[in-house]
């Protein structure tokens, strides 16, 4: 039985392909390659070094979640789904680190 | 599921399969949803009995009936049964499962092997809790909330209880998963998102705190465990580690799970109060993303616990504020309620008088909680039975009244049968009066200064703590008459029709006690949404059951 | 009275739903992690220079090599799944293989790792461990903690890869039945994703 797939226009346009695996792939390992050398380069600097390094993990994430996972040919509401949880996480981190900055 | 019972379709849910493995292998979630309520109700009376055991322990200063120790270990093991075992899944697990397919219009949940995997994993946990009480070095004297680092340190059999409510939290989880899957991919053809009964959008809220709050402490607990095991000091101050660290992970779950025990609750008095009123919900919007409100405001508020830790004063003002803002979605509901019941044709069942006794006790119950919400008083009252009383109001008061009041509403349904009214009204009234009379004094004692889980007090606290145990041999005698009540009619009460109280929303539609496909024709949905009462004549033309009066 | 069916049935094949299902799963492995990752910024916070020194005895090398394995595993699974949609079940079922075999070459790697350290007596117990300066010993205990439960979900990602190919095999996955198939890969793929974390937080402090 067929689902009430509300994708099922837009999935004929955008399919997954060898290419974009590849392409995925490859911007992954730039982005390995970059972090390393990123750790190397700021030398040990406290906030920058972390910052750093975070941003790129997280490019690389959703590097994964939306071509890997296949969230770009995903409804709508699985989107949002992501959105809420890192919203979420970020606020537990936020509100943790007003205690903690503060103490 | 099985084709070969169309031709009796009829036939109720009981009778399709028969035999033991046919209930504890059954895919059916309202055979899960009996067999939660089963387990639920055997652990709500060994938590019941503990309570019971230390307000007599209470009734006079110094050891009465056992020494401290035994004191630490039963409020521990009263907590942990009663917060992980019976109220967490009472609702959601019990009702949720029955009615949650039903009222969408559908025959099960998204997912029902996961829905028994879920039992199973209920039982699994709750035979893990309970075996520390046979072997090991006996049950924990921790409390419920194991804070560390005595959690770290004691020498009780802690590690088997946290690894207990580890898989019962899975439990959780899975649950809270299939009702998410469950509300979007399976609402009957025609009913948007604003057209649910609002018993559905309580559990939706809920079950998204199950889902992204109980993994934290889940793996919190676990961290617990393996620093005991390798003598660690994640959370020990001894070795290094922070115990306040502890305490915010776990309130980080610890608190939006109180939201998890009271959301289903206020979704059920919004079932209750518009079928009892004979109209439509006052503000259906308002309530219904009210829940989602709560359940977002929810998440950030866990630090109201810690004010008293040694925590930054700037982190409390934070988190006090957004405790405040939790009372706005609340009083929304509060108010909502009362305007349906005003000026509607009120038929006064024991139901009807379960929630407004909720409706009370949760006033009380909400209003305390400003108290403990602002950072000065909260300083005086801080762990004092105060707390005890105001949680009570609010989870027993609260979450445990409605789902009283839930039984009686949808008694008729699940069982087919009617239970004995003025019973009903006796069991209510004594459990009120109980309730009231113990957790009151508990208030009046704790603002007086009378600690939290201390198993001797001084002289003067000994008038109110004799009151309050007094109270509470009222409130057990009601809850057993009540069991009573109900356990009876359940086999002997008279036949009840379809829909006993001429509630529209689609539950009422299928057969007392529903057949295993529950519906036996295609539900009638109102275009102006769940509480429209004026399809009640097109709906009650399906009663097919005859009644002796 | 007739038996009615339910045309939205609980019991229909739903393929949306599973998915659904799998992807709010995933939301609470992410955050059950995220319950570490709390922790871990806590005391990264707190003893920021104790985890700079002892991060000393972290082999980027060994790391790097891990994090590229697990990419590429992510790379075959990703290909198995475009290849099973274009109807190539046999490429498919290649590409799981090799998906398996960089799962253990990342699990065997994992273990060098582990037991060169516990050589060295690093490890909760040791002597050499015990006198290590706090922060030091917290994160080593973070380490072994984090990357063990990781490395238990490597290994329960490759269980159902396993399953994925004998369900092919068995001609129970096909297109378009996928769902088995690509929620294991979405298990797969958050198991690459919290890696990518890791190897940063663990191993590039210097």
């Amino acid at each position: 039985m067929t689902t009430e797939n509300s994708n099922n226009m837009s999935e004929d346009v955008h399919q997954p392909s060898y290419k974009l695996d590849f392409m995925t792939f490859g911007f992954l390992l730039i982005l390995t390659a970059l972090t390393i050398w990123a750790s190397y380069a700021t030398g040990g600097t406290t906030v920058l070094a972390v910052s750093i390094a975070m941003t790129i993990a997280t490019i690389k994430a959703s590097l994964v979640v939306i071509n890997f996972m296949h969230l770009r040919f995903d409804n709508i509401v699985y989107k949002i789904f992501v959105g809420v949880v890192i919203v979420l996480f970020l606020s537990f981190m936020l509100m943790m680190a007003v205690d903690y900055a503060y103490r | 599921m099985s084709e070969n019972h169309t031709s009796n379709s009829e036939e109720s849910f009981y009778k399709s399969k028969k035999g033991l493995a046919s209930w504890i292998f059954t895919l059916d979630h309202k055979r899960i949803a009996l067999l939660y309520l089963y387990s639920i109700a055997i652990f709500f009376l060994v938590g019941m009995t503990l309570g019971f055991i230390m307000r007599l322990e209470l009734f006079a200063p110094g050891g009465q009936l056992m020494n401290p120790r035994t004191y630490n270990q039963m409020f521990t093991f009263h907590g942990v049964i009663m917060i992980f075992l019976v109220i967490i899944p009472s609702i959601p697990a019990v009702f949720g499962n029955f009615m949650l397919p039903i009222m969408l219009g559908t025959d099960d949940v998204a997912l029902p092997k996961l829905n028994l995997f879920s039992w199973w994993l209920y039982v699994i946990g709750a035979v893990m809790a309970l075996s520390t009480l046979v072997w090991g070095n006996g049950p924990a004297d921790t409390g419920w909330t194991f804070y560390a680092p005595y959690s770290v340190t004691s020498d009780t059999d802690v590690s088997m209880l946290l690894l207990a409510a580890f898989v019962l939290g899975f439990s959780s989880i899975l649950t809270g998963l299939n009702f998410i899957v469950t509300i979007h991919r399976l609402r009957a053809p025609g009913m948007g998102w604003f057209k649910m009964p609002l018993f559905a959008w309580g559990l939706y809220a809920t079950a998204w705190i199950q889902l992204l709050a109980t993994p934290i402490v889940g793996i919190t607990l676990l961290m617990v465990v393996v620093e005991r095991s390798f003598g660690i000091g994640l959370f020990n101050p001894a070795l290094g580690g922070d115990p306040i660290l502890y305490q915010h992970l776990f309130w980080i779950y610890s608190h939006p799970v109180v939201y998890v025990m009271i959301l289903p609750a206020m979704g059920i008095i919004s079932e209750i109060i518009p079928t009892s009123a004979q109209r439509t919900i006052f503000g259906y919007k308002a309530i219904a993303l009210s829940s989602m409100a709560i359940a977002f405001l929810g998440y950030f508020v866990w630090g109201h616990h810690m004010f008293t830790t040694g925590m930054s004063g700037e982190a409390a003002i934070v988190f006090s504020f957004v405790t405040f803002l939790v009372a706005i979605p609340t009083a929304i509901k509060v108010f909502n309620w009362i305007a349906t019941l005003y000026k509607g044709s009120i038929h006064i069942t024991p139901n009807l008088l379960w929630s407004v006794a909720f409706v009370f006790n949760f006033l009380i119950g909400g209003l305390t909680g400003l108290i403990n919400g602002a950072l000065a008083t909260d300083v005086h009252i801080h762990d004092t039975t105060y707390i005890v009383a105001h949680f009570h109001y609010t989870m027993f008061g609260g979450t445990i009244f409605v789902f009283f009041g839930a039984l009686h509403y949808w008694f008729p349904k699940i069982w087919g049968r009617m239970y004995n009214t003025k019973l009903a009204y006796w069991a209510l009234g004594l459990v009120f009066f109980g309730f009231n009379v113990m957790y009151g004094a508990m208030l009046v004692v704790g603002i007086q200064g009378m600690p939290r889980r201390y198993f001797d007090y001084l002289p003067e606290f000994e008038h109110l703590n004799k009151i309050s145990t007094v109270g509470s041999w009222f409130l057990v005698f009601g809850i057993l008459l009540m069991i009573f009540n109900l356990v009876r009619s359940a086999r002997k009460g008279k036949k009840a029709p379809r829909n006993p109280w001429n509630g529209v929303t689609l539950e009422w539609q299928v057969p007392s006690p529903p057949p295993l496909h529950n519906f036996d024709h295609a539900p009638i949905l109102s275009e102006k949404g769940p509480y429209d009462f004026s399809i009640l004549g097109e709906i009650n033309k399906y009663e097919t059951t005859k009644i002796d009066k | 009275m007739e038996h009615y069916k339910v045309p939205n049935s609980g019991h229909n094949r739903d393929d949306e739903g599973k998915k659904m299902g799998m992807w709010l799963f995933l939301f609470t492995e992410i955050l059950l992690f995220g319950g570490l990752f709390l922790v871990y910024a806590v005391y990264r916070f707190q003893f920021f220079d104790q985890f700079k020194v002892i991060a000393e005895h972290m082999n980027i090398t060994m790391g790097a090599i891990n994090t590229v394995i697990l990419i590429a595993s992510s790379l075959t699974v990703a290909l198995s799944i475009t290849a099973m949609k274009k109807g190539n079940n046999k490429l498919a079922v290649l590409l799981l293989f090799m998906t398996l075999a960089l799962a253990a070459g990342f699990l065997v790697n994992k273990y060098f790792e582990w037991t060169n350290h516990i050589d060295h007596g690093l490890f909760m117990g040791n002597d050499v461990f015990n006198e290590l300066a706090r922060g030091e010993g917290m994160f080593l205990f973070l380490y072994y903690f984090m990357t063990g439960l990781h490395g238990i979900h490597v290994i329960v990602g490759s269980v159902l890869l396993a399953m994925v190919i004998y369900k092919i095999y068995k001609g129970k996955i096909n297109q378009p039945n996928l769902v088995f198939h690509e929620n294991a890969g979405l298990y797969w793929h958050l198991v690459d994703l919290i890696w990518i974390y890791l190897f940063p937080l663990f191993y590039l402090l210097h």
